[in-house]
């Protein structure tokens, strides 16, 4: 590193920062509707228009060992539904869901995010805890429990999680392994029956 | 016919609207529509409708298969199933011809696969014809007239294949405006397309054109590119023109070169007083479009929301090649729909919320 260049530190990237990134076109969030979801330290992100909730049927688990075709997918132990923005969605309490955040969003290289619930939100209940990777781009699909016990309404379009940008000293390359969420745009149930490691690991009983 | 048939359809109804009445649709215009057909259901139910006789049962008949349409469309149009992103396109294309506010799109999802069509039947005349009757005798009557589009289940969501149905919005404005009706009287001096074998070429030939020509208006030859898939090389038959035929008119018409059919639809139009056949799409050079770095793009018009279309079929048809080349296929796939289909909802949300900032929706 030269004499002139600034060595950007890592950790947690502030507003200034996110702005800068955001005009630059180095961090993509769209649409956002409004500036004011980005915070000091943190950026609000909306509940988008799709959910997915699981629920019970005639399989008494979910298998998450096999992709063979005559065991049902994963997919089929939730229901899809939508919302148009301002409509809103109850939660049952335990109840799993996922949904896709309104927005878009691009990482850059070298950037993650880890997402939380607003305190508001976390105040009734609610929980999520995800990360999302440098590189990653597509709504961020999340996964809520409502682990009070009374049913809580939300509302497409609210501000319910917020992200936290945290800048890592080097980069990464996002597609260098398979990816198997790139680009998505609703929730996606889980593809943990698809890791082509769950073959090799099969093999070793066979031999 | 006596007034058991009359009964039978009431007996399907009543189960028909049991399962129906928990639909929600998310928009106000087919609430409406879904309590003004109970209301008439309810009216023919408590009637006497067993005194009916001759021609009051035809009449019947066709009222209550009118309702029976009607929830089929519906049931298949609540927020949970109806394609909206592209209803809403169709819906933009669609006010530039006709009083969008008097018509509700609504679709019906086939299980047969690329089964697209525009259900005709039900014409303005019928429709006004329907509420005199219903008016009179039943002291209620409907205020929309139903769009009826059928796109297959599982395509759904396929954005590439959904643009067919910018050329069955094309049959459908075709029909409300009598185009190729009033194209068949100039040249055969009859409006009846069954007259003859050659009538009813010459008229089927005029309404593919026609909204082949409607369709490249919005999509330029993203239709064009569909129907390479589906109708490669088919010769004339009496229902539609060769694919070859089709393909270079739409061409002639995109580049701007004499092309006879748009010059005689224009004709038509113009002596109704209606809109030309014009470009009405804004093209996104592929080399400079969001997709490029995965993004949805970011749509300024509503001819480069319509343009979309044509977008993903240029970026499909160069997956191999292009920034795409090294995702499996199925992912090139989804990735282009997926960024259609967020591209189109951004465009409308952030309409819709400047319109609701600026203090134009309350």
């Amino acid at each position: 590193m030269g004499p002139f260049s600034r060595k950007r530190r890592s950790g947690t990237i502030l507003k200034k920062e996110i702005l800068n990134l955001i005009e630059k076109k180095k961090l993509v969030v769209t649409p956002l509707l409004d500036k004011n979801q980005i915070g000091e330290m943190t950026m609000d992100l909306r509940v988008g228009t799709d959910f997915l909730s699981l629920h019970q049927g005639r399989e008494a688990y979910i298998d998450s060992t096999t992709d063979e075709i005559n065991r049902r997918p994963i997919k089929s132990h939730f229901t899809e539904t939508r919302r148009k923005l301002g409509e809103t969605f109850l939660l049952h309490p335990s109840q799993t869901i996922l949904f896709s955040t309104l927005e878009y969003i691009k990482l850059p290289a070298n950037i993650f995010a880890v997402l939380s619930m607003r305190s508001s939100y976390s105040r009734l209940g609610l929980t999520v805890s995800t990360i999302f990777q440098p590189g990653y781009c597509g709504c961020f699909s999340i996964e809520v429990v409502n682990t009070g016990n009374t049913a809580i309404k939300i509302m497409s379009g609210a501000r319910i999680v917020q992200a936290r940008f945290v800048r890592l000293k080097n980069t990464s390359d996002y597609f260098s392994s398979n990816r198997k969420y790139t680009c998505q745009v609703r929730p996606v149930p889980s593809k943990a029956n698809e890791d082509e490691e769950l073959i090799k690991l099969k093999g070793l009983l066979e031999n | 016919m006596n007034y058991k048939t009359i009964e039978f359809l009431l007996l399907q109804l009543e189960e028909s609207f049991s399962k129906s009445r928990s639909n929600i649709y998310s928009e106000v215009k087919k609430e409406q529509h879904f309590r003004e057909l109970y209301q008439l259901f309810k009216s023919i139910r408590d009637s006497e409708y067993r005194r009916l006789r001759g021609n009051e049962l035809y009449v019947h008949f066709n009222i209550l298969t009118y309702i029976f349409k009607g929830l089929e469309y519906l049931d298949n149009s609540t927020l949970n199933v109806i394609p909206y992103e592209i209803v809403s396109c169709l819906e933009k294309a669609l006010s530039d011809w006709i009083r969008r506010e008097d018509f509700i799109v609504v679709t019906s999802l086939s299980n047969r696969n690329l089964d697209f069509y525009f259900e005709s039947g039900y014409s303005e005349e019928y429709f006004q014809g329907l509420n005199k009757y219903v008016s009179k005798f039943y002291g209620t009557t409907i205020t929309h007239r139903l769009i009826r589009i059928g796109l297959p289940k599982v395509l759904a969501r396929d954005y590439l294949s959904c643009v067919a149905l910018y050329h069955e919005l094309g049959h459908f404005v075709d029909n409300e405006l009598n185009i190729s009706k009033k194209l068949l009287l100039e040249t055969y001096k009859t409006d009846n397309p069954r007259k003859s074998p050659s009538t009813f070429m010459y008229y089927s030939h005029r309404t593919e054109y026609f909204a082949d020509l409607f369709a490249a208006q919005y999509i330029n030859d993203a239709s064009d590119s569909f129907l390479n898939y589906i109708a490669y090389d088919e010769p004339d038959s009496q229902t539609h023109p060769a694919t070859a035929k089709r393909t270079k008119v739409v061409q002639e018409f995109l580049s701007n070169q004499y092309c006879m059919e748009k010059n005689d639809f224009n004709k038509v139009l113009k002596a109704s007083g209606s809109p030309q056949l014009s470009l009405r799409h804004n093209s996104i050079d592929v080399s400079n479009s969001d997709f490029i770095d995965l993004v949805p793009q970011n749509l300024e018009n509503d001819g480069q929301l319509h343009y979309i279309f044509k977008l993903g079929w240029d970026i499909w048809k160069e997956s191999d090649d292009n920034f795409l080349k090294d995702f499996k296929s199925r992912q090139k796939h989804q990735i282009i729909n997926n960024l259609i289909e967020k591209s189109i909802s951004n465009y409308t949300i952030s309409a819709q919320w400047k319109k609701l900032n600026d203090g134009t929706i309350q």
